[in-house]
């Protein structure tokens, strides 16, 4: 008998589920990062042999130390394979520590990792003092009969793993990390890590005590705000890696959405909407991994080669760029969740389930889903919005400085290969869902008991017969160029813009144009704050008009609540004073206090 | 198709959210003279139409909410030469959406309440609630004066509309004595508003607070 | 067989219905107007001329076209044009008919912003917006039929399930109706949404984004917006006309005169009725959702 319970493993078909994300990001990750250091003219990082090997070592630790997060059956072993996560990914996240904004952005990273893991921590010794013993829990804890309160369990779980998974508000930290990482850091960041923050949340939530149905609520209110808000502040992002940092926000929040439906449909005995809404959450999970590191790894490669991540300074790129640019177009499609990529596909059971759920639910739970559903729709439409943004203006048009005009695709298979395997399983995928499904149904059978695996199954099987809408677009683009060609002059002329004969590129539709109506829309929620000096006088000499969309839950809420602890742990700081006399006088007094405290005549004898 | 009642109550509704979402004076006016209107042809389609009570209690409303008090406040406004209201302190899209919680809340009320009688519209009494949040929603976040004297007649519709379930148990004289109640309050507000145009050159009710000494 | 008959009917119908909505508004201000069948022969010749592309125009700019007719004729294999059953149909399909419809405003956004031209932007912006908009209310709308009828797809909610609705939730689906009419206005791009007949640039959403496609693509963008406008036609008469007890040929005939009375009703409130400013197009979005989640809400009890 240890003391903390056998460190066992175990490979059940919830960590399968978890796993395939690491092992496909995180292999395409180690081929795409040492061709991602040469990148660029001045490459900021380029190292030598030696660092490059040091670096991979570390992201292979990062690699194991999540696989290890997801196979753990104790919840020690769990704890310390989430510290090593965190502190591998922090080494690499701060790889570029010359910069100071990558600094910052690693000190609130390091700062949130210590959070969860403390709240984790806490958790897992209230667990074992609760009955659970220090087994990652597979049947509910009886929490109350040992005194402790579901409602605090409940707490440290969301912040714990709530943290990782950015949920909302837990999310400060996260826009600022992935887009100051490398980008097959962002990549892992964005596309992996994020989700064992989910995968601590189904492990554990439905365990916790009490009636999951509320804490499904709560899951659901906080996954709503998330991915509402996260997508309307992508919208408002110029650096690109920051808007698909939000974009991460969002689908975070669509997959807490998710469960936390499971979780409130499984507590109203609707095993039927619950299984729909945790597929919906766990292919969400592949999807987004997928989708999101084609991302990062497309915009990485370009915000190197353009030697900015400024949208701005971006455009033609498609032109330029063609692999790059595709691998871009098609990571956006798939996570729009555009029929025909696989991206819809989880889209569809999330929505099937919120519909499911609205029909037969009863009371407030209705509301809820009824709520989540509008939610959910203003999302994917404002989330169509941001990815056509990001395209449109980064890819298309005209180049907007000299760095994009002058960019060439580079000439290294290890960059391209990743970008070529996402990009092809983007569509590629759509064919293969049933077998995905059934995957997944397995995890889902161990979440939700009860769960009708084959009646999912059934209602999701003419969702592989989508991959016939690209096949059949491309037949008909195909048969209407060839008719086009023949007999035909085609020419090519310059854009039409009013009769002005020479457009340029600055005369484009710029990213914070494009975005303008829904920021001032949202305006009383988003406080885009804007800089305006207009032209004066006769003869004015210069103007500028500047936007920013702050982060305001960090500007309002943890700065000024930082700010307070820290006013208050001043008072600390002044006891600890590094005099070895006033450390003799705590003793002192120290002494004395306990002196009287145990012979103080006092009614009884101690 | 649908009974008469529960689509002149849909329209009733209907209207709240014109109110809620319009920024027109005169429009808003407008509008609950509409609903004065659908408010008057109400006690008809309950139950028996043609009986005297049903008759007088129309008749009466339509006189009052859809003629006498719409020209009024018309009236009113031209004396006092206001025309839209100014930065209502919630949106008109934020109004809406608050519209659409009220309804809400008054359909989970409704259910909570005992059963009405299965000649009434089950649409009373959620229409009754969501009616009175509404004009309360206009009270609330509305500046002009003019236009808080439209809540008011909102929220006196919706209390209205209340009313009508006891119609069949309340005698007719104090019907009628609240609808006398209602004339008297509009006058006054109206004579009200008629004297801060003139004393303050604004109808702006934040102003109110200059007036203390 | 039967259901293929309304597809085609829809299908050659479709370039009508903005002639029918033109001739309306002409008649309305007093003036002859263009011929009804005016955009066929647009059609025809566009169909013949060559092409010229913008200069800086990728794949992107060639390949939008099809997808925009694609998307949209795809989701009309869902609609029930029959009154009872659809080409192809399967629970869940409505939000492929979404995500078909969002496909086409994603291909029709992106090659506006391949032009590079800061009119085409001004477009994207604005279509971008009303789209993300339009997308709940949709939703919404299906959701509240959904309640309604007990359905989950296109097929069952506005099949026949809807005539057995109208005498238990009539007042659901006035407000379903009114909400999917005025988001008609928004998705076919009419009045007071846009103005299809303005010649200035500044003031287009729709029509800004064709200002650089030419020839036969120019012909596929403006029969995909016709085709949007019956799409959303074809709905809104399978609501308020249910099929009853029609013959095969009486239900398609039924189809070709509810949208022919829609694109004379969309003419009828263009005329009367002044162009929204930009900023109240939110505003009168929230409104259709309104209609339509407040007809959910009548239905929760």
């Amino acid at each position: 008998m240890t003391l903390y319970g056998p460190l066992a493993l175990r490979l059940d078909p919830v960590a399968v589920v978890f796993l395939a994300p690491i092992a496909l990001i995180g292999a395409l990750a180690l081929i795409y990062a040492p061709a991602y250091s040469r990148l660029g003219r001045g490459a900021p990082f380029e190292r030598g042999r030696a660092a490059t090997l040091g670096h991979l070592a570390t992201l292979t630790l990062l690699l194991a130390s999540m696989a290890l997060v997801v196979v753990a059956a104790n919840t020690v072993l769990l704890l310390v394979a989430w510290e090593i996560m965190t502190i591998a990914s922090w080494a690499l996240l701060t790889e570029e520590h010359h910069a100071r904004e990558v600094r910052v952005a690693g000190l609130g990273y390091l700062v949130a990792g210590h959070v969860s893991g403390a709240a984790l921590a806490v958790l897992f010794v209230l667990l074992a003092t609760a009955g659970g013993g220090w087994q990652v829990p597979v049947a509910p804890v009886d929490a109350a009969r040992f005194g402790v309160s579901p409602v605090l369990l409940f707490a440290l779980a969301l912040v714990g793993f709530g943290t990782k998974a950015a949920v909302a508000p837990l999310h400060v930290w996260l826009p600022d990390a992935h887009a100051s990482a490398p980008s097959h850091v962002s990549a892992l960041l964005s596309g992996v890590l994020v989700t064992l923050g989910i995968y601590g949340l189904v492990r554990f939530v439905p365990f916790l005590g009490s009636d999951p149905g509320d804490w499904g609520m709560a899951l659901m209110a906080l996954g709503a705000a998330g991915a509402c808000g996260g997508i309307v502040m992508a919208l408002g992002q110029r650096d690109v890696k920051r808007a698909l940092a939000y974009s991460t926000i969002e689908n975070v929040g669509l997959i807490a959405l998710a469960i936390g439906a499971a979780l409130v449909a499984g507590s109203a005995g609707q095993p039927l909407v619950a299984a729909l809404a945790m597929s919906a959450a766990l292919l969400h999970v592949w999807n987004h991994a997928i989708a999101k590191g084609l991302l990062f790894f497309s915009a990485g490669a370009i915000a190197r080669l353009v030697g900015s991540r400024d949208l701005e300074r971006w455009g033609g790129l498609l032109a330029r760029l063609p692999l790059l640019g595709t691998g871009l177009l098609a990571g956006a499609a798939a996570l729009v969740g555009l029929p025909g990529t696989h991206g819809f596909a989880s889209e569809w059971l999330l929505f099937m389930a919120l519909f499911r759920g609205s029909q037969t639910l009863v009371g407030p739970a209705r509301f809820v889903m009824l709520l989540a559903v509008v939610a959910t729709a203003f999302t994917t439409g404002a989330a169509l919005a941001g990815f056509v943004r990001i395209l449109g203006i980064g890819l298309l048009g005209h180049p907007r400085g000299p760095e994009a005009a002058a960019a060439r695709p580079p000439r290294d298979a290890a960059l391209a290969l990743p970008v070529l395997v996402l990009a092809v399983s983007c569509v590629g995928l759509v064919p293969f869902l049933g077998p995905m499904l059934a995957v997944i149904g397995r995890a889902v059978a161990a979440l939700t008991p009860g769960a009708p695996i084959d009646r999912v199954a059934r209602l999701a099987s003419p969702l592989p017969w989508l991959a016939a809408i690209p096949a059949l677009a491309a037949v008909a683009f195909l048969l209407y160029r060839t008719w086009l060609e023949r007999g035909r002059t085609i020419r090519r002329a310059v854009t039409w813009d009013c009769a002005y004969a020479r457009p340029e590129a600055t005369m484009q539709y710029t990213a914070t144009s494009l975005a303008q109506p829904v920021t001032r829309l949202l305006h009383p929620a988003l406080r885009t704050n804007v800089d305006w000096r207009p032209p004066q006088g006769l003869w004015p000499d210069a103007m500028t008009w500047v936007s920013r969309t702050p982060e305001r839950a960090l500007a309002e809420v943890y700065r000024p609540a930082f700010r307070r602890v820290a006013a208050l742990l001043g008072f600390f700081r002044r006891i600890q004073e590094g005099r070895v006399m006033v450390y003799l006088r705590y003793v002192g007094v120290a002494l004395l206090i306990l002196l009287v405290w145990f012979f103080w005549p006092a009614g009884t004898p101690r | 198709m649908i009974p008469l009642s529960e689509a002149v109550l849909v329209l009733v509704l209907l209207v709240n959210f014109a109110v809620l979402a319009a920024s027109r004076l005169t429009f808003t006016i407008r509008a609950t003279a509409i609903q004065g209107v659908l408010l008057g042809i109400l006690p008809l389609t309950i139950g028996d139409p043609w009986s005297g009570k049903s008759l007088l209690l129309s008749g009466g409303t339509l006189a009052l909410k859809a003629i006498v008090l719409p020209n009024v406040l018309l009236w009113a406004m031209r004396e006092a030469a206001v025309r839209r209201e100014v930065e209502p302190s919630l949106g008109p899209i934020a109004s809406v959406g608050a519209g659409v919680l009220s309804v809400g809340l008054a359909q989970a009320l409704s259910r909570n309440l005992p059963p009405l009688d299965a000649a009434l519209p089950r649409l009373l009494v959620t229409a009754s609630i969501a009616t009175v949040l509404s004009g309360f929603i206009v009270l609330m976040t509305r500046r002009k004066a003019m236009t808080q004297v439209v809540g008011y007649l909102m929220l006196e519709n919706g209390v209205y509309l209340f009313g009508l379930i006891l119609a069949g148990r309340v005698p007719l004289l104090v019907e009628l004595g609240v609808l006398l109640d209602l004339l008297v309050g509009v006058f006054i507000m109206g004579l009200v508003v008629f004297h801060m145009n003139r004393e303050l050159e604004s109808l702006d009710s934040a102003r109110l607070s200059e007036l203390r000494d | 067989m039967t259901a293929l008959l309304p597809l085609a009917l829809l299908l050659l119908l479709a370039p009508l219905l903005p002639g029918v909505a033109a001739r309306t508004v002409a008649l309305a201000t007093g003036r002859r107007g263009a011929p009804v069948l005016q955009l066929y022969r647009d059609l025809r010749r566009l169909w013949g001329k060559d092409l010229v592309y913008g200069a800086v125009t990728t794949g992107v700019f060639r390949v939008a076209p099809v997808v925009w007719v694609f998307g949209a004729v795809a989701a009309a294999a869902f609609v029930p044009l029959d009154g009872r059953s659809a080409l192809a149909r399967f629970p869940g399909d409505f939000l492929l008919f979404a995500g078909l419809l969002a496909l086409g405003r994603f291909a029709l956004t992106l090659a506006a912003l391949d032009t590079g031209s800061s009119f085409e932007g001004m477009g994207a912006s604005r279509e971008l917006l009303i789209g993300g908009l339009a997308e709940p209310v949709l939703f919404l709308g299906f959701l509240t039929l959904s309640l309604a009828t007990g359905g989950s797809s296109l097929s069952e909610l506005f099949g026949t399930g809807v005539g057995d609705a109208w005498p238990r939730v009539g007042a659901t689906l006035v407000m379903v109706a009114l909400s999917l009419a005025m988001l008609l206005l928004a998705e076919a791009s009419r009045g007071p949404i846009d103005d299809p007949a303005t010649h200035l640039e500044l003031t287009m959403i729709h029509e800004v984004m064709a200002l650089d496609h030419s020839g036969p693509d120019l012909a596929l963008l403006l029969y995909g917006g016709a085709l949007r406008f019956a799409l959303f036609g074809a709905l809104l008469v399978q609501l308020v006309w249910p099929r009853g007890a029609m013959g095969d040929l009486a239900a398609a005939g039924r189809l070709a005169a509810g949208l022919v009375a829609v694109a004379a009703l969309v003419g009828a409130v263009e005329s009367s009725m002044a162009r929204l400013r930009m900023i109240r197009i939110p505003q009168y979005l929230v409104s259709a959702g309104v209609l339509a989640s407040l007809g959910a809400l009548l239905l929760l009890r």
